[in-house]
């Protein structure tokens, strides 16, 4: 102990009492000190004895000045001001120096006891002989917020954790009142039976504040002294005392050592485990709610078991004092079910998904604010009244009405086409399922340059629709062609309407503004002509310019660059003419964005190339090759005037077209002039327009290629469709509207006779929003779209699929010469996209020997090579190719169906095998299919043991051989180089084939796919967000 | 002005600025886009190139058919055996090389029955392969590779006994799917036999019709008969119009494609009168020309009208001196669906070519009977042909006794000159040029030669036959054998492959 001076000051005594009370004041400023001195000083039951530790930097503390005209005597010990109070309370707090005291009252400057609070806790300790602690129910001096509940009594799991219960902040309504027994109390107003104090020896000042104080209650419990709290007795602590909260890392970790100095020893190395084991766990369920921080430190909890010195001092300091079993102790700490519960509330208050914003509002701040008008206030009445009356979903399903209308034209209609999909158009129709999709993306053939996010989407929307319960789909793929042409519209709408609250909250005008931008001329001749890209665009274009919005405004979050990286990239790769634009715009957010902009604009520019995968990078080599996409190419189309380009009428239809767009142009040179606040933003969506106007023209003036011989209009060029920089162009129009009518009052009520006065501005809106869907459901579409059905006959239909994997060859014949297909479970393309077809050499013979004839067994033996089972020729074919056909070997006319007149081919001698396989065993004298597991000619199958020669043939371009692996029982076989088709000579005796098709760049894939699913992450808001102003 | 109302003006005043210069920028740029004719080619080196509709290239593959046995093979009527020989070669390098500009370089040539039996294989070129004809099925020549340019093939039997005369020289031919037939008659002891030989792995339905003087002769028979893969089916066409004076017989394929051909016997009585057997003649049309008509007594011309319209038609006989109008006048009228015919026996004995028009599309063939009296005779038939592409062949066979051989040529529509081959057993080539004045005839003895090769070059249409006899005088043997042509290099089309 160590004394630097003992001047003892009179104390009071409260009369009726047989127990001295020694109140022990911490001083580390004489200003706290004097506070919690005229606490005690107001108490019905005064501390016996007051103990002042001066912890002052200059040791001049003054206790007559304490409490002026106090003259109870106060007794000054001068102690090390950076030891700290526990560690003072153990070196004063000796036998001596209690010798005569029966509890002690431990209370850190500034805590002010309430009157009743000694009263009350000396009652509580005195009521049974086991009660050795008892705490208090401690307040937060809040200031003008008031007091709030700090803490009543330190609860943790056996492992160390520590739950601080209630959130700091929260308003003390009697809610931990049930509480007795606890497992440790606070030390500020903590009072201890001096016997028991003495048998503990005081706190371990090595665990710091929060966990000595768990210490002291443990070390307590194990030595059989119940610690309990009284909740009627209150004190109130300054703001950042330590309470019942392990915030800190440091306060973790020395939580865990206590639980690994107080458990039996035995099981100190697993707890030790458990603690690292949970906290990684841990950690990566906080890095999954987006709370990074928050896993940082539960991570760093694994440091606590870097320094098992503590606990083991701690553990010889305490060795003997046990008289209870540990397991008696059970009840004190939390169980995995408090723990999972608090858990599960802390997720959903970080996902937004309860009331609860995570972070508790003061107890004096009960208004939350202006609430939402979407949200309504007070009574909003039921779901289906908001429904019926919500105008942005009125807006949406009015455009769905447009949409059918204008897809009436659809020979067969357009329900049948949902199930069935399109062809016409951009459409080129087709047995497309998801399978083959996803695999033709990830496996990198049978096209290597398709990268992007094209296929794997179109993938993801081929399932759902595949798995829509009683909606059968002949294509999943050809389906979800035809849903979108129906649905895009009306989604745009609903995009839109969503969209524009980053600038506004007003519904109708949102709702207007986005009747007018999905209902514009461009979305129609899109629609009509199936042109997917655009559609696509169409809906994320509004996405893509709110989230870049935010971010330029400085309101954006991760979930918004997260967002808008795969916004952008979707947007690029469907439609790279308004996408690439705006990922540019995104990369110059980096330099002029305010704040975390910044790198946010940084993590969507480069996030958005991530999800493009390497295709961007393989762009750069092709310029051409960005600049296509799903039906975004026209082909040979003469485009229209620079006057209808800059009218954005795509079609070249003038006259009511013009007229729609024109109220629109000249709201929003009205809107042009507001500024203000403004200001900036209406720069930017202005000049942007023009910048896209520009675009669509600049697009009528580029050439990607050429339409290949044998198509309509085989020779002229292929262009980028103008349309959807016309819809780029339209967007940014009405987002100049929408911004300068945000705050602009309409009705009489909010702006007077001058809000009248600008009626004209919203009949001009609502008049140019109305007039292009009505036109285009009046006229219909003329792009020629109509209901696909597959031509191939049934059995051809399932011989496609697996184990066989067999082909159609199907055969038309024109002015240009003859064109030729072969259909195949394999195929991906649902709607042109300007990427010619990869010339195979064994097709193109094929197909000229069944055109133009061969020799007798030559037509049979190259179809049986291609895999192709069943042949059909168009009514376009001369009668004469098919009775060649028939008298051909190997070919037998089936029947007709679909305007094709079919053969099937004959399958070699092969046992008993039926139909013609896509890989084969090729002996002496049979030929065998091999099952097939999958698209790409995927092969996992055992075959009956090689005893001779033997060949493996797969039906595929020779380009196959270099991007798939061939295995027999584990040894990779290598191709033929002398063979036209991928042949391999199988060893003898190999009995289990495995084929493997891989990308060129394997590792792409999986950066793609990574990148893509943290940046799914990312977007995803979990917590409320700010609303926009 | 406060401050708040300054505020605002200068707002106002910059909004109108940005009014300004955003439509400004507007009007800018389409008045320079219209002003401009800019554009962007990113088109690849290379890329655009629009190829041709099709590409020639030379021959792999030739296949060609002849009836086999003709006088057998048909259910209840008997079977009368011909010492048929049918022989086959490929044209001569040089001629295959001057055509396509390409060496044809090796390959194989096969003669042998349709069911495999009696194949001959040879990788010789020009020189002739040879197979007894034998059994009820057809024969089939086959040219792969290198011998595939410029495949002829020639079935011929000659026969003088007590029951059957005659000389039959048919060239071996591509099967079609649609073939008319002229020949036959309705005299007594006149027997026409259509075979129909199939070389496809399929069996085919075929409709037999036929046309007769007073129009299209309804039957039940003729239609649906069956021809079995890889094999021959015939019929007496009596069956299907009865003795019919004029028959035009009209052959239809379902399913496939045959090779039809029509024999012509005449048992005058007791007096064989002669037996001739003629393939497909040329497919309907408004101008026809029959090569070699070797006027040697009597003979006919029989026109028909397969249509809906009746036709009137022009006869023209072409000379070495060239055209003159029949001596009859030449002019007749067919009615649709009938046949007419035309006497040739005010012709003078010699061999002319028949130069037929029509208003509207006609067939036609031409028939010569020799016979002395109530001698034994024989007759010919000789059918309209399609002009010789770029090559034109007819193989020789080595029959016995070995028949005199003229080829006969004649050029419509402008002069030709014409490159003749004469190849003979060992394959070494003769060639002489002949000049065919337009609308003329010319004629080249063959002497012995094994094959025979023409290769035009003009500006008319050649047209060719060669005429066999064996013996002399009323007596002789008489077959024309028309000299088609055989394709060096083909029509390949070119495969646009759809994604």
């Amino acid at each position: 102990m160590t004394i630097v001076s003992d001047r003892t000051v009179g104390v009071g005594r409260a009369p009726g009492t047989t127990a001295v009370v020694l109140a022990v004041v911490h001083a580390v400023e004489a200003s706290a000190a004097a506070r919690t001195r005229a606490a005690l000083a107001a108490s019905t039951r005064r501390p016996d004895r007051v103990l002042l530790l001066d912890a002052t930097a200059d040791g001049g503390l003054d206790p007559s000045a304490l409490t002026p005209g106090d003259a109870s005597a106060v007794t000054v010990v001068r102690v090390e001001p950076a030891a700290g109070s526990r560690a003072a309370y153990r070196r004063v707090l000796d036998a001596q120096t209690l010798v005569d005291v029966t509890a002690v009252w431990l209370l850190p400057a500034g805590t002010r006891p309430q009157p009743d609070a000694l009263r009350i806790l000396l009652d509580t300790l005195r009521r049974s002989t086991v009660n050795g602690v008892v705490g208090p129910k401690l307040l937060v001096d809040e200031g003008e917020d008031g007091l709030s509940l700090g803490g009543l009594g330190i609860a943790a799991t056996r492992s160390g954790r520590v739950i601080g219960t209630p959130a700091p902040g929260t308003p003390d309504q009697g809610q931990l009142d049930a509480r007795t027994d606890v497992l440790a109390v606070p030390e500020p107003g903590m009072l201890v039976e001096k016997d028991v104090w003495l048998d503990l020896g005081g706190h371990r000042p090595e665990f710091g504040d929060v966990a000595a104080d768990l210490d002291l209650g443990w070390r307590a419990q194990l030595g059989d002294h119940r610690v309990t709290v009284a909740p009627a007795a209150r004190v109130v602590v300054p703001p950042g005392t330590p309470l019942v909260h392990a915030d800190t890392g440091a306060r973790r970790r020395a939580s865990r050592r206590v639980a690994l100095a107080r458990c039996a020893w035995w099981s100190a190395p697993l707890l030790a485990v458990w603690v690292a084991l949970s906290a990684v766990a841990g950690s990566l369920a906080l890095l999954l709610a987006k709370r990074p921080r928050a896993a940082a430190q539960e991570l760093a909890d694994v440091g606590a078991l870097a320094d098992p010195w503590r606990p083991l001092a701690a553990r010889w300091a305490g060795r003997g004092r046990r008289r209870v079993a540990r397991h008696h102790l059970g009840a004190l700490f939390l169980r995995s079910g408090d723990v999972l519960r608090h858990v599960s509330d802390e997720a959903h208050a970080a996902l937004g998904l309860s009331g609860a914003t995570g972070a508790a509002t003061t107890a004096g701040a009960v208004e939350s604010g202006p609430s939402d008008e979407d949200d309504g206030f007070g009574d909003r009445g039921s779901l289906v009244r908001r429904l019926v009356t919500n105008p942005g979903l009125l807006a949406g399903l009015a455009v769905l009405a447009v949409s059918f209308a204008v897809e009436r034209t659809i020979h067969g209609g357009p329900l049948a086409a949902l199930s069935s999909g399109l062809t016409g158009g951009e459409a080129v129709g087709g047995a497309v399922s998801p399978d083959a999709l996803i695999r033709a993306w990830w496996d990198g053939w049978p096209d290597p340059s398709a990268t992007g996010p094209v296929l794997p989407l179109l993938a993801g929307l081929a399932w759902l629709v595949a798995h829509i319960p009683s909606f059968t789909v002949a294509s999943p793929g050809a389906a979800v062609v035809a849903i979108l042409v129906v649905a895009a519209p009306p989604l745009a709408t609903w995009s839109a309407y969503a969209s524009g609250r980053v600038v506004t909250r007003t519904r109708w005008l949102r709702a207007v503004v986005a009747l007018a931008y999905a209902g514009g001329a461009a979305t129609w001749s899109a629609a009509t002509h199936a042109r997917l890209g655009a559609l696509v665009g169409l809906v994320l274009i509004p996405v893509v310019l709110a989230l870049a919005g935010r971010i330029a405004a400085g309101l954006g979050t991760i979930s918004t660059a997260g967002g808008l990286a795969i916004a952008l990239g979707v947007l690029v790769g469907f439609a790279p003419v308004a996408g690439a634009p705006l990922l540019l715009a995104a990369a110059v957010l980096v330099l002029f964005a305010r704040g975390a902009g910044r790198w946010q604009g940084a993590l969507a520019a480069v996030g958005a190339l991530l999800v493009l995968g390497r295709g961007a990078v393989d762009g750069l080599a092709h310029p051409a090759h960005l600049l296509l996409g799903p039906g975004v190419v026209t082909y040979a189309v003469a485009p229209p005037s620079t006057l209808h380009l800059a009218a954005l009428d795509p079609d070249g239809r003038r006259g009511l077209v013009w007229l729609a767009a024109l109220p629109i142009v000249a709201v929003a040179l009205f809107c042009l002039v507001r500024g203000r606040g403004r200001a900036v933003t209406q720069w930017v969506l202005g000049l942007g327009a023009v910048a896209a106007v520009a675009l669509a023209i600049a697009s009528a003036r580029t050439v990607l290629g050429s339409v290949p011989a044998g198509a309509p209009g085989a020779g002229g060029p292929l262009r980028p469709w103008w349309g959807v920089a016309m819809m780029l162009a339209w967007a940014l129009l009405l987002a100049v509207v929408l911004v300068g009518l945000s705050d602009v009052p309409m009705r009489r009520s909010a702006g007077g006779w001058a809000a009248v006065a600008r009626w004209p501005l919203a009949v001009g809106l609502v008049a140019g929003a109305v007039i292009a869907p009505a036109l285009a459901a009046q006229r219909g579409g003329d792009g020629g779209l109509a209901t696909w059905s597959d031509p191939r006959p049934a059995i051809a239909v399932a011989q496609a699929g697996t184990p066989l994997a067999g082909r159609t060859l199907l055969v038309r014949t024109d002015a240009g010469g003859a064109a030729a297909q072969l259909v195949d479970a394999d195929r991906t393309l649902l709607v042109r996209s300007g990427v010619p077809a990869r010339p195979w050499e064994a097709m193109s013979s094929a197909a000229q020997l069944v055109v133009d004839g061969g020799p007798d067994r030559a037509i049979g033996d190259a179809l049986v090579g291609l895999g192709v089972g069943f042949v059909g020729l168009d009514a376009s074919v001369p009668a004469a190719v098919g009775q060649r056909l028939d008298a051909t070997t190997g070919l037998t006319r089936m029947g007709s169906r679909e305007g094709y007149d079919f053969w099937r081919v004959d399958a070699p001698a092969s046992g008993a095998a039926i139909g013609i396989g896509r890989v084969t065993v090729r002996t002496a004298g049979t030929t065998a299919p091999v099952a097939v597991s999958g698209p790409n000619a995927a092969v996992d199958a055992r075959i009956p043991d090689v005893t001779g020669p033997a060949v493996l043939n797969v039906a595929e371009p020779l380009d196959w051989s270099r991007h798939s692996t061939v295995l027999a029982d584990g040894r990779v076989l290598h191709a033929d180089g002398a063979a036209s088709l991928p042949a391999y000579a199988l060893p003898r005796g190999a009995s289990h084939l495995v084929t493997v098709t891989r990308p060129v760049h394997p590792g792409d894939r999986w950066v793609q796919l990574a990148g893509a699913l943290v940046l799914l992450f990312l977007s995803l808001p979990t917590s409320r967000r700010r609303r926009s102003a | 002005m406060s401050g708040t109302g300054r505020g605002a003006a200068v707002s106002v005043a910059w909004g109108v600025v940005r009014v300004v210069v955003v439509a400004a920028a507007a009007a800018g740029l389409v008045q320079g886009a219209t002003g401009t004719s800019w554009s962007l080619d990113l088109r690849e080196h290379g890329a655009g190139a629009t190829g041709p509709a099709s590409t020639t290239t030379v021959v792999t593959d030739a296949t060609l058919t002849c009836p086999g046995p003709d006088l057998t093979g048909i259910v209840g009527v008997a079977d009368t055996p011909v010492p048929a020989l049918a022989a086959a070669a490929a044209a001569p390098a040089d001629l295959v090389r001057s055509i396509s500009g390409a060496d044809p370089g090796t390959g194989s040539l096969a003669i042998g029955m349709l069911d495999g039996t009696s194949r001959v294989r040879t990788a010789a070129r020009a020189v002739p392969i040879a197979t007894v004809v034998t059994g009820r099925n057809g024969v089939l020549v086959e040219g792969t590779a290198g011998l595939a340019p410029g495949v002829a093939a020639t079935q011929e039997w000659t026969v003088d006994s007590a029951t059957l005369r005659g000389l039959v020289t048919l060239p071996c031919g591509p099967a079609t799917s649609e073939s008319w037939l002229v020949a036959g008659g309705g005299e007594p002891g006149r027997q026409e036999r259509l075979l129909l030989v199939n070389p496809g792995a399929n069996e085919v339905s075929v409709d037999v019709s036929v046309l007769g003087a007073k129009g299209p002769i309804s039957s039940a028979v003729g239609h649906g008969i069956v021809v079995p893969a890889h094999g021959r089916a015939g019929l007496l066409v009596d069956a299907i119009s009865g003795a019919q004076a004029s028959p035009v017989v009209h052959v239809v394929v379902t399913g496939g494609v045959v090779r039809a051909t029509l024999n012509d016997s005449w048992l005058d009585g007791t007096v064989p009168t002669g037996s001739s057997t003629v393939g497909p003649t040329a497919s309907p049309a408004t101008h026809l020309v029959i090569p070699a008509v070797p006027v040697l007594g009597g003979g006919s011309l029989r026109v028909a009208d397969p249509g809906s319209s009746d036709a009137v038609v022009k006869v023209r006989i072409l000379g070495p001196e060239g055209g003159a109008p029949l001596p009859s006048g030449g002019v007749l009228t067919v009615r649709a669906g009938s046949v007419a015919e035309v006497s040739l026996a005010s012709l003078p004995a010699a061999t002319t070519a028949l130069e037929i028009t029509a208003d509207s599309p006609v067939v036609a063939g031409a028939v010569v009977t020799l016979r002395n009296g109530t001698s034994p005779g024989d007759l010919a038939w000789a059918a309209a042909t399609e002009p010789i592409d770029r090559l034109g062949g007819l193989v020789l066979p080595a029959t016995k006794p070995a028949p005199t051989r003229t080829l006969a040529l004649v050029a419509s529509g402008g002069s030709v000159s014409v490159e003749v081959t004469t190849v003979d057993a060992a394959g070494a080539p003769h060639v002489v040029t002949v000049r065919v004045p337009a609308d003329a005839t010319a004629s080249v003895p063959l002497g012995t030669a094994a094959s025979v090769w023409l290769r035009p070059a003009g500006s008319g249409a050649l047209r060719a036959a060669v005429v066999s006899t064996v013996g002399s005088g009323a007596a002789q043997l008489v077959s024309v054998a028309p000299v088609d042509s055989t394709a060096v290099s083909v029509e390949r089309s070119t495969i646009l492959t759809i994604p």
